[in-house]
């Protein structure tokens, strides 16, 4: 609960840079949303199709439009509508599927997490020195002092990344193997949640990893990169509940307000110009709560980290 | 195997081809394929040993010396067959080969084949005369079709019975046939004879796009199967009897059908109801479910009974009782195929209900009960006459009986091979027309083959579009241009004229221009004997004021007139616009179609075009400017590619819709980059 608590106070007080990161991932992706809009514009052209795309979604134009999709366009797609779209990213999460989407996508996104990784340097020393005064100079100076040794970091875990996503590869195998004559779906189910939930948990424990390890520099701990990963790995070692909880928790917090949105967010409406701007505010304040919690996990990470460091001389 | 003596079993072929269940009653089919099957499972080694006598009567006014058999199963003896050939070329490239371990592969050997005198004499072994041949492509390692000479010609109305034994090793399931665990389905299992026609043979080998084709007959088929089996096969069980080694021997018996599949488990559920219409003689309906479907019962027993209802009050009645609803085990491979008064269906175990699933499979393979199995087309020939009638009879069950489907994202991939994700999830707000998920077949598969094209010979990938796909469409076209009525009458005068008989493509077509009362080949040209595409649209939309300008005659005189001032409403109102509307052929295919022209003072105005050349021009004057334009608006040429340019606004309105769709993706596209800083 302590963790919690210093997540929520660290969204309390960086709300400015909150609204700062939502503002990157808006600038970021509205080029190509605006492409996008330009291309079901140019598809839909002076039809009628309008009518039926405006107040619900409409499957046979979508089908037409899928025919002749090229680039991202062929992410348009009904299951993105409503709480699918983040179900989608869970999955492609999971799955190893983010990086089989459009080439150009994949692009972009890499491209947005080394403007993250970048950023991260400024996130994590303000969230580390919370009492400290943040001008924007010393939020720059962080991101450029950090960001080499992130990426060093980056590219260290991007190699255990895709071994954990080899390794689910091999694991589903091995399913099909094991249950090649279970005649039970309810039996293969089971097999291929726990094999999913294995896959999960190592993604998460190398993410915490890599995440102790930036704050480790950050804080001044470990400078250098192999040496907070070094450090990072004892820690985590040394307290896999505590660190894997206090992610796990923010995890599930997110998972349930992820839950929360499919139920309740607009799946093929609004039809009014007003409930449009509605449900996209909507949309966007999900994410900007799937964002703080972000923060809030950094903090509480970083909070947790110091609290198993040994005591300074 | 527990067979009787071969003194008895010899004899007992004599009646083969009048069993007890069908002596008393009006056969009704010519019945001269009949089989009597004597097979036991050997569930630890994984084969079945047979013991057969069939008896086949030439319907034909030729004369025959030999005799030709399906093997199926010897279709997955290798790799070299035609049929794995064909199946490797259609496997989606986005998804793994399936794999094959030793143990997978099957095979079916016909060990000893004799001629059975009429008058008591010995058998004649003709054992030797066995060969395979491949009258399709020459493959000289396929050895699905095995020919058999006779020591005399079979003159036409005569009959012939053959003594078979057989072995056979059981595959890991392949094309719905074989085993996982201890789950078995039996389709095609034993050596089954063409159809010998006026031009020969029609025993065409094993091709992976395509199905069966066999004579109607009766059969007596005794299986043995280990202790506590539960057993489900095509007719109705007549004996059932333990054997001194604890295994239990069953023996079905059913009339005028042309296969014989049956399927035993040890973990089936058994429910058995009873179907009952004021209009229809009343089906016992016996379902062997998955133990995790228990709850899903009712779903499957209501879709079989909406099938039973509206295929025999549309098409004719069920005339054989009883049918048999298999639901297969997971991962078998097994669901979703039409036997004789059996079917397998095809579930998950979570199965929300507006995702029409099991219903749809579960309909369309009861409903092959009628286009397949009362209708004995040859499927591997003219596979659209039953698949595609069907598939469109599918559709309009499901769409008379239930509500309307809903999109369905299912998440969590099951395994490597890319079955569908575990966990439904149900986009309320989004309907999906059923016809549509046809149109998007069809779409990308629209020129690949004439549908005339005998189906084996179609390309393997797109073979199932234009078979389901591009038939459904035609038809649905066709009901929506003639009425329901007459495409009602249609099928039910092609159903009641070939009940029990093997229909070809040109009397579907003659039934059709005679019941409409029209010709109708145009049509049929252009959807059947060509892969011609349609496309009709509105190019071009205007209205203008109509206001002289220049020279004209007034009162005798040439008087010139200017053009008018101002463009205010108040002489808006009171002036007169020119419409012209440019409808255009796009495609090749032709089809009268209306063009609906829709005015701003709410009136329209409806005209009809024949469809032929490639554009035509529709010019009026009236008060009030254009909307828009639609060219067939009630949407019935569904074979239309591209319904986007059907219509044409005059002031067009994409903005918001394509503003409030861009801006879900970008929602999408945001957390998708979130995502992707999990790994920065």
């Amino acid at each position: 609960m302590s963790a919690l608590g210093v997540g929520f106070r660290a969204i309390r007080g960086n709300v400015r840079l909150l609204v700062g990161l939502w503002l990157v991932g808006c600038a970021a992706a509205a080029p190509l949303a605006l492409a996008v809009r330009s291309s079901i514009e140019a598809s839909i052209g002076p039809s009628l199709v309008h009518e039926s795309l405006r107040s619900g979604f409409d499957v046979g134009w979508h089908g037409e439009y899928a025919h002749a999709a090229r680039g991202i366009e062929r992410s348009v797609r009904p299951s993105m509508a409503g709480g699918g779209a983040l179900l989608d990213n869970a999955e492609a999460w999971l799955t190893g599927g983010l990086f089989r989407q459009d080439p150009a996508l994949v692009g972009i996104g890499v491209l947005y997490a080394l403007l993250w990784a970048f950023l991260l340097g400024g996130v994590l020393d303000r969230l580390a020195h919370p009492g400290d005064e943040c001008p924007p100079g010393r939020f720059a100076r962080a991101c450029g002092t950090y960001f080499p040794r992130f990426l060093r970091l980056g590219a260290i875990s991007g190699v255990l990344y895709l071994l954990v996503y080899r390794f689910s590869g091999w694991l589903l195998e091995r399913i099909d193997d094991w249950t090649r004559d279970v005649t039970s779906e309810r039996a293969v189910l089971a097999a291929t949640v726990a094999a999913w939930a294995a896959v999960a948990l190592l993604l998460v424990v190398v993410h915490v990893w890599f995440t102790l390890a930036k704050i480790s520099i950050v804080t001044g701990d470990r400078p250098g990169s192999l040496a907070a990963i070094w450090r990072a790995g004892g820690v985590l070692a040394g307290h896999p509940v505590r660190m894997l909880g206090v992610y796990l928790s923010y995890a599930a917090l997110g998972a349930a307000l992820v839950g929360l949105y499919v139920l309740v967010a607009p799946v093929a409406g609004p039809a009014s110009i007003l409930g449009l701007v509605l449900a996209f505010a909507f949309g966007q304040s999900l994410l900007m709560a799937k964002l703080a919690l972000r923060l809030a996990v950094l903090a509480a990470l970083t909070d947790e980290f110091r609290g198993q460091l040994p005591e300074s001389p | 195997m527990g067979f009787r003596a071969k003194r008895t079993f010899a004899a007992a072929l004599l009646v083969a081809a009048g069993l007890p269940a069908a002596a008393d009653e009006r056969p009704l089919s010519p019945r001269n394929a009949s089989y009597r099957i004597d097979v036991r499972l050997d569930a630890e080694a994984r084969t079945l040993d047979g013991r057969q006598s069939v008896t086949w009567r030439n319907l034909q006014e030729t004369p025959t010396r030999e005799l030709r058999f399906h093997l199926y199963w010897n279709a997955w003896r290798n790799d070299r067959s035609t049929w794995m050939l064909e199946d490797r070329a259609r496997e989606r490239p986005d998804r793994k080969a399936k794999k094959i371990r030793d143990e997978d592969w099957g095979w079916i050997e016909v060990d000893r084949v004799a001629v059975v005198p009429t008058t008591g004499e010995p058998s004649v072994d003709i054992t030797a005369t066995r060969r395979f041949v491949a009258p399709d492509d020459g493959n000289p390692h396929d050895r699905t079709v095995l020919v058999i000479e006779l020591p005399r010609e079979v003159p036409p109305g005569d009959a012939v019975t053959l003594e078979m034994t057989w072995r056979a090793k059981i595959p890991r399931t392949f094309a719905r046939t074989g085993y996982r665990g201890d789950f078995y389905f039996f389709a095609h299992w034993f050596p089954k004879l063409g159809v010998y026609e006026q031009d020969g043979w029609s025993c065409h080998q094993y091709h992976a796009a395509t199905e069966y084709y066999s004579d109607y007959g009766t059969y007596r088929v005794a299986m043995t199967v280990p202790p506590s089996f539960v057993l489900g096969a095509s007719g109705r069980e007549t004996e059932r009897r333990s054997n001194p080694d604890g295994t239990t021997t069953h023996t079905h018996e059913q009339a005028d059908v042309h296969e014989f599949a049956w399927t035993t488990s040890p973990r089936y559920v058994v429910r058995e109801a009873r179907f009952e219409d004021p209009n229809l003689p009343p089906v016992d309906l016996r379902l062997l479910l998955q133990p995790e479907h228990i709850g899903q019962a009712e779903r499957h027993l209501a879709a079989t009974r909406a099938a039973l209802r509206h295929y025999g009050t549309w098409y004719g009645p069920y005339p054989y009782g009883h049918v048999t609803v298999v639901d297969p085990a997971y991962g078998s491979g097994a669901g979703g195929m039409e036997y004789p008064t059996l079917f397998t269906c095809g579930t998950r175990l979570f199965a929300p209900p507006s995702a029409d699933q099991p219903e749809s499979v579960t309909i369309h393979e009861a409903g092959h009960q009628f286009w397949y199995g009362i209708v004995g087309n040859d499927e591997v020939e003219h596979a659209w006459l039953d698949e595609g009638l069907n598939t469109f009879s599918t559709i309009r069950t499901l769409d008379a009986a239930y509500e309307p489907r809903r999109f369905v994202r299912r998440f969590i991939p099951g395994t490597s091979r890319g079955r569908d994700g575990f966990f439904p999830l149900v986009f309320r707000d989004i309907v999906i027309p059923r016809h549509v998920d046809r149109l998007d077949r069809y779409r990308s598969a629209a020129g690949s083959d004439d549908p005339s094209t005998p189906t084996f010979r179609y390309r393997p990938e797109t073979a199932a579009d234009i078979t389901y796909s591009k038939t459904m469409l035609w038809l649905a076209t066709l009901e929506r241009e003639l009425g329901w009525d007459v495409l009602q009458r249609i099928l039910s005068t092609f159903f009641e004229r070939h009940a029990f008989r093997h229909p070809t493509p040109a009397e579907f077509f003659t039934v059709a221009s005679e019941v409409s009362g029209q010709d109708l080949s145009w049509f049929f040209d252009q959807v059947h004997r060509s892969a011609v595409t349609f496309d009709y649209a509105v190019d071009r939309v205007a209205s203008v004021p109509v206001e002289p300008q220049g020279f004209v005659e007034q009162e005798g005189r040439l008087v010139l007139v200017d053009r008018p001032a101002g463009d205010g409403e108040s002489e808006e109102d009171t002036r007169i616009f020119r419409t012209e509307v440019v409808v255009a052929r796009r495609g090749d295919g032709t089809f009268p179609v209306d063009v609906l022209l829709a005015f701003e003072d709410d009136s329209e105005m409806r005209e009809r075009w024949d469809g032929r050349a490639r554009h035509t021009t529709f010019v009026v004057e009236r008060a009030s400017k254009l909307r828009h334009a639609v060219v067939d608006p009630e949407r019935k040429l569904l074979l239309d590619l591209v319904r986007t340019n059907d219509s044409r606004l005059r002031e067009p309105e994409p903005a918001v819709p394509a503003a409030k769709w861009a801006s879900k993706w970008m929602l999408w596209f945001q957390d998708f980059l979130m995502t992707l800083t999990f790994f920065a």
